[in-house]
């Protein structure tokens, strides 16, 4: 233990390496599989701060947990980003693979950066996520440009004869919130108020 | 103290006997595990008896007196800290991520 300085986050290869073990650990715990859970424990722990596995078994298992609880606390990213707010219910793709997180995002930094993956490995993971969001709103800005220019954008209304465009749909993330109309409600003429109805706005007049 | 491994090993085997109260003292919280373990099935308790002593369950039984068992699960509780397991488990597990 004396070894280990102070712990600090990883950075974005490493980080996305430690949310897939915190992953398996956590569903581990709900499957009660003790063996995985040890295995999750250990294997958190040896990545976030950089010991061998086969050293952390000759310590306490309070030891290796205030260990997992720090690196935990450090790992903990505290930027609400919308899209990685709402990919957790995303259904997974028949070409998702494990691991496949990192790379997805090294493709798209990548790609876009022309970085290597050795600089994007060592990128900050604040930057790296906010950098991924922006490269995900700008592609989707091209797309519905190409869209809005393509001819499959218009449709006929025929309700009013008039062509109609249709916007591209946007990914979950990237809607506002609707507003929602307020409900009308019919209120009987029987239980209305009669004669002139003065507001409060009428009335701070009359006061002033 | 129990390594890594063993610490949730025996958490596991002594898991489905935990009192649901979390405010028990230590001996309250032992008691209600071996009353639990008594109900469900004796043979565990000698189970769970020869891996806190390193004894064989022959031994167990030969020279564990009842009266002592209490004892002894509450020493290794204490000294072990196997109170915080549950604890750990209900955070990691309350986490959610992806």
């Amino acid at each position: 233990l004396s070894n280990v300085s102070e712990i600090t986050r990883s950075k974005l290869k490493e980080w996305i390496e430690l949310e897939e073990i915190r992953s398996k650990l956590i569903q581990a715990i709900e499957r009660k599989e003790v063996r995985l859970i040890s295995d999750g424990v250990l294997s958190y722990v040896s990545v976030a701060c950089n010991f061998d596995i086969n050293d952390l078994e000759e310590l306490s298992w309070i030891e290796v947990i205030t260990l997992f609880s720090e690196a935990s606390i450090a790992n903990h990213l505290k930027i609400d980003l919308p899209f990685l707010r709402n990919s957790a219910g995303d259904e997974e793709a028949v070409w998702e693979y494990e691991g496949r997180t990192w790379y997805l995002y090294a493709h798209m930094l990548a790609k876009e950066y022309g970085w290597s993956l050795n600089e994007i490995a060592e990128m900050d993971v604040k930057d790296a996520f906010s950098l991924v969001q922006e490269i995900m709103i700008s592609n989707q800005l091209n797309r519905e440009w190409q869209w809005a220019l393509s001819g499959n954008s218009i449709g006929y209304d025929s309700a009013t004869k008039k062509s109609k465009f249709t916007p591209l749909d946007r990914p979950v993330w990237m809607r506002g919130r609707a507003l929602k109309e307020p409900k009308k409600i019919k209120i009987p003429k029987a239980i209305l108020p009669v004669g002139n109805v003065i507001s409060f706005r009428d009335f701070e007049n009359v006061i002033n | 103290m129990l390594s890594t491994r063993d610490a949730f090993d025996f958490y596991y085997m002594i898991e489905p006997y935990l009192p649901e109260e979390n405010e028990l003292d230590l001996f309250e919280f032992i008691g209600t595990i071996i009353s639990n373990i008594k109900e469900d099935d004796p043979g565990v308790l000698v189970d769970i008896l020869s891996k806190v002593t390193g004894k064989t369950n022959e031994e167990v039984l030969e020279t564990i007196k009842p009266q002592e068992v209490l004892v002894i699960l509450a020493d290794f509780f204490a000294e072990n800290k196997l109170l915080y397991m549950r604890e750990f488990l209900k955070v990691i597990g309350n986490g959610r991520s992806k």
